[in-house]
């Protein structure tokens, strides 16, 4: 190729000095391309060349390792995943069981008003022959029969509830209760009743007393309201909990 | 000469500047080399047939180059590999071209 062209120096050369020079540009920039994408492939084959066999090998067994410890890491967030969803129905299912744990103790320690079928037993005592010790007995046969909360005249007894007796009146928890009583208790009302009514009982001790009235009614729908004043403990702890 | 004189220069060029042609250029650079071969054997026929001509030469290598190129380029975005066309279409080109030069040179 070389040879041909210069061969034909002579004839090119009368003509204007452009012509050659394009080709020789022309030219010279298809060695400039020939030997840059020689160099280049060049160089990328030797990078490949360079690894010998142990390199690879090596390159080979770090790749498989890390796919390993990836995998071994999914299995152990699955697993991580699962135990969290456990624990989490675990702890909702002792969320509600708590939950249902505390409205019983609500209901039975008076902290909140209440609703329920029941029993009112009204004692008419014009004369006030009635003594707290009475309301206590009445209160006590309600319990034992099953009573799950208990008012009188719209107060609510509570579990540190008390009566006592001043200048011939009954209090309860410091408010004084006026005839006549008006004792409602929510539960079975038949067990109630019975409860009340056995011989020798609160009922009994009521009418034998002088100028004294009871009459109890089956109500399907009581409302008792919670106490006015929760119970505080200042002493009392419970095991376990800060002091 | 000049000819001769450019391709040792631009190859001089290449060795002392030591370009880098990344992986997707490489592909049109070898379509472009393998244009310049045939324009070059394009252009010793044609000067052993007495038709040679600079401006023809030049606009040749240019456009074929140019147009392999485009090709090249047209063929990834429709995700065509035209490559192997023009690879085939050049190296019949320069066998040709090759057949006519050893006619010319041994009068075969």
């Amino acid at each position: 190729m070389a040879l041909a062209w210069r061969a034909g120096w002579g004839l090119r050369a009368r003509r204007a000095i452009t012509g050659p020079l394009l080709v020789a540009a022309v030219t010279g920039f298809a060695g400039f391309l020939v030997v840059s994408q020689i160099r280049g492939t060049q160089g990328f084959r030797q990078r490949l060349q360079a690894e010998n066999e142990g390199d690879l090998t090596r390159i080979l067994a770090s790749l498989t390792t890390e796919a390993d410890s990836l995998r071994d890491e999914v299995s152990s967030l699955k697993l991580q995943v699962l135990t969290l969803q456990t624990s989490s129905q675990r702890d909702a299912s002792a969320t509600a069981a708590a939950d249902e744990q505390r409205r019983a103790l609500e209901v039975l320690s008076g902290t909140v008003p209440v609703t329920g079928h029941g029993i009112t037993l009204t004692i008419d005592d014009p004369d006030g022959a009635g003594t707290y010790d009475t309301m206590i007995d009445i209160v006590q046969e309600l319990r034992d029969a099953g009573a799950e909360a208990v008012a009188i005249n719209d107060i609510r007894v509570g579990v540190a509830s008390s009566f006592a007796g001043r200048d011939g009146k009954v209090f309860l928890d410091d408010s004084a209760l006026s005839p006549p009583f008006r004792v409602s208790a929510i539960g079975q009302g038949a067990t109630l009743e019975g409860g009340l009514k056995i011989p020798g009982g609160a009922i009994d001790s009521l009418t034998s007393l002088r100028g004294v009235q009871t009459t109890v009614l089956r109500t399907a729908k009581l409302l008792l309201p919670a106490l006015t004043r929760p119970p505080t403990f200042r002493v009392a702890r419970p095991v376990g909990s800060a002091p | 000469m000049l000819a001769l004189l450019g391709l040792l220069v631009g190859a001089l060029i290449a060795i002392v500047v030591h370009p880098t042609v990344s992986q997707e250029l490489s592909r049109y650079v070898t379509l472009g080399v393998v244009a310049a071969i045939d324009s070059s054997l394009g252009g010793m026929r044609a000067y052993l047939e007495h038709t040679f001509n600079d401006r023809v030469f030049v606009l040749a290598f240019v456009s074929n180059a140019a147009v392999a190129i485009a090709l090249v380029w047209v063929g990834d975005q429709l995700n065509a590999d035209l490559t192997t066309a023009i690879v085939v279409v050049f190296g019949v080109r320069i066998f040709q071209n090759v057949a006519a030069i050893r006619r010319r040179v041994f009068g075969g």
